[in-house]
């Protein structure tokens, strides 16, 4: 229940947002069949054989390459509603390649948890290209699952926004490119705030007024929650040490024992915020693009303190069959001109250069709002949660966790 | 009777294979999907384990006492809530079901069907429902807050009355049903008889219909007392962190810490506490009724 995504069960989704989904659903399963199929035809799980004749491609244990299969088809995982209905289809009548676009990427543990066990043995899972957030995206690198992508093969990778083009956990983009970003921030109803003669706030500590008690909610995503109240008191999370967050961490603890933290999140916070249940939450911007539609009232502000900034990156696995499929799916979805269509349906903002010019031929409201296209100054204040060793994830995740607890 | 009795003895002189036949689906399944899986769960609560979900197996027995050091606010709270949900069933469903049983006349079956009905809906989806009903700005909370039983700032979501009545609304039927049958099977001739012998109404409810129904009662408490105590639905979705269940430390030690072994040790330990509260409840009250009320 945990992370981003998790709306399709938890959140009552607006009109637009439900008719969106339904289309790219309903879309990938009917293109989807036969490719599956084909998919499962030419082996899910790579022959030994194959094994021969790779070389490991990452860091220390690394999967082997897997024997690359002539079908052109392709498999991708992808988060809920990340999607607009023609694309998939489209990118099939220009490629030829049969794609199989399945919205089964729900929270990133969780679907880490399910692919360990195939994925440690270097056995296929029957996906190509999957989308984990960057942390999620570094683990997987690490652990040698990514394939590396051939940068010749996408000329639209020129495209890719600077500030996007050198992460910490990818410094080459060798494995990953991302698919969507967002900010993490504060959303909150400026009329309910107005009722209660609160002033609108500027950053988390003003959340902590006792006449908010119980109508604010944080986030279940401990890089989120943390780093946003570690900006909070002017230290930075792309840097931070366990140390370091621990007052944080106790001052989080104390809010949601005290009850002023109604609850923590996923991505239903935006139930709660749309029928009046909190006024206050922590809160990714594409969602509240999304909210705004229904609700006139709800802002989205990035504290002067600081916002979070994440990206959901696509990253092709070892054991994809079909790399090149993968290679020519990222380079058509790299083309502004595609990636704006994706854009005025998901809302979020885009690593693609060039997107704003071409939703300002279709909708120019759309291309200057300050959530999809955050101008100069927002963008200097977002920051990106350290990439945690493995020891101090387990720090920090179980300190975190201990909070939910309660 | 005669030919119950020839039936009854031809069984073992017919050699002993029938009687393993006819058990061997049941035995297999337990087995495959009890027995191995509880073994495999058994070896993790005795493992360590790394931030990737790898696991070794060490004998750490310690696994079992540190999940009651660490989470025995969470045990306490979720036996506490589960008590409470089945003692509300009760409350609610003894007084449905004796209805359903002597006043529903040619009803009963539509009656019957009316209570089962909202559970062809998924759990899921009828615990969303309940966050809409139990809204802050919902008629529900409005009204309760009109007649003070809430304050002017009270609510029923994210709070523990919210987890306890969704829990008790998810298993209301559990206790209901069974209670009903043992109802529906008392001879009526009894309570006549009763009356006969000069017995008022609510004396012969206590001394007739109520020790004839304990079976039923306490068939419905397991039922509902069991699944509640390790849910974890209602506390995530009606709750809030202070209202934490054993069942919400579980999935998530298994799915975002990736912390295997302590998660199997405490649905080890959650096992060991139902099954010995279970023994103890069967002693006191009797495992012959819990035979008959089934």
């Amino acid at each position: 229940m945990n992370q981003r995504r998790t709306r399709i069960v938890q959140q009552a989704v607006t009109r637009r947002q439900f008719l969106g989904g339904m289309g790219a659903a309903g879309g990938a399963v009917i293109i989807g069949g036969p490719a599956f199929l084909a998919a499962c035809g030419s082996g899910g799980i790579k022959s030994k054989s194959a094994t021969n004749t790779t070389t490991k491609n990452s860091l220390t244990s690394g999967c082997p390459l897997a024997k690359q299969s002539t079908a052109k088809t392709l498999a991708i995982s992808n988060w809920p509603l990340y999607i607009d209905k023609a694309t998939v289809k489209d990118f099939q009548t220009a490629s030829g390649i049969k794609t199989d676009y399945k919205e089964d990427f729900n929270d990133n543990e969780e679907y880490y948890a399910k692919i360990r066990p195939v994925l440690s043995q270097c056995h296929g899972i029957g996906k190509d290209i999957i989308v984990p957030t960057d942390w999620m995206a570094g683990r997987m690198i690490d652990l040698g699952w990514a394939a590396k992508i051939d940068h010749a093969k996408i000329p639209n990778r020129t495209n890719l926004l600077d500030s996007l083009a050198s992460p910490s956990f990818d410094k080459n983009r060798d494995f990953t490119m991302p698919w969507q970003s967002g900010m993490t921030g504060l959303a909150f109803n400026k009329k309910a705030f107005a009722d209660l003669g609160v002033p609108a706030p500027t950053g988390f500590k003003d959340l902590l007024n006792p006449k908010l008690k119980g109508k604010v909610t944080f986030l279940t995503e401990m890089r989120d929650c943390v780093g946003l109240w570690m900006l909070q008191e002017g230290k930075d999370p792309s840097t931070a040490t366990f140390a370091e967050a621990k007052s944080a961490f106790d001052q989080i603890q104390a809010a949601a024992r005290s009850g002023q933290v109604r609850r923590f999140t996923g991505n239903d916070y935006g139930d709660d915020l749309s029928n009046g249940n909190v006024i206050a939450a922590m809160a990714w911007s594409g969602d509240v693009v999304q909210l705004q539609g229904n609700n006139k009232n709800l802002e989205f502000v990035v504290p002067e303190a600081g916002g979070m900034l994440f990206s959901d990156n696509m990253m092709v696995l070892a054991t994809s069959e079909h790399v090149a499929d993968a290679e020519a799916w990222i380079d058509y979805v790299y083309d502004p001109k595609h990636a704006a269509q994706i854009t005025a349906e998901v809302q979020y903002i885009s690593p693609v250069k060039g997107v704003a010019d071409e939703l300002r031929k279709t909708d120019a409201a759309l291309a200057d709002n300050p959530l999809i296209n955050p101008p100069a100054d927002i963008q200097k204040r977002l920051h990106i949660f350290k990439a945690l060793t493995s020891a101090e994830e387990k720090e920090f995740n179980t300190r975190f966790q201990q909070i939910l607890n309660g | 009777m005669a030919d119950d009795k020839a039936a009854a003895g031809a069984g073992p002189r017919r050699g002993g294979a029938t009687p393993y036949a006819l058990l061997a689906p049941g035995l297999i399944w337990l087995v495959i999907f009890f027995m191995i899986p509880i073994w495999y769960l058994l070896q993790t609560a005795l493992s360590v384990s790394d931030t990737t979900g790898n696991t070794s197996f060490v004998w750490k027995w310690a696994n079992f006492t540190d999940s009651w050091t660490n989470y025995h606010d969470q045990y306490i709270r979720s036996f506490g809530y589960a008590l409470a949900s089945t003692l509300l069933c009760i409350a609610i469903g003894y007084p449905l079901a004796y209805f359903i049983a002597f006043r529903g006349g040619r009803y009963k079956n539509l009656l019957l069907g009316l209570v089962v009905v909202p559970f062809f809906t998924s759990y899921l989806v009828r615990t969303l429902a309940w966050k809409t009903i139990l809204q802050d700005n919902g008629p529900l909370v409005r009204v309760l807050r009109s007649v003070h039983i809430l304050d002017a700032n009270g609510r029923l979501l994210s709070t523990a009355a919210g987890v306890v009545g969704g829990l008790t609304y998810n298993f209301l039927p559990f206790m209901i049903l069974p209670i009903y049958v043992s109802l529906e099977k008392i001879d009526p001739r009894l309570i006549e008889a009763g009356k006969d012998l000069y017995s008022g109404a609510f004396r012969s409810f206590r001394k007739i219909v109520l020790p004839l129904s304990i079976p039923g009662v306490l068939a419905g408490s397991l039922l509902t007392f069991i699944p509640s105590a390790g849910d974890f639905v209602n506390s995530a979705l009606l709750g809030s962190t202070n209202t934490r269940m054993i069942g919400n430390v579980v999935q998530g030690n298994f799915l975002e810490t990736l912390d295997y072994p302590s998660a199997a040790a405490i649905s080890f330990v959650l096992m060991a506490i139902i099954l010995v509260m279970v023994l103890a409840y069967t002693r006191i009250l009797g495992v012959e009724e819990l035979g008959a009320g089934a």
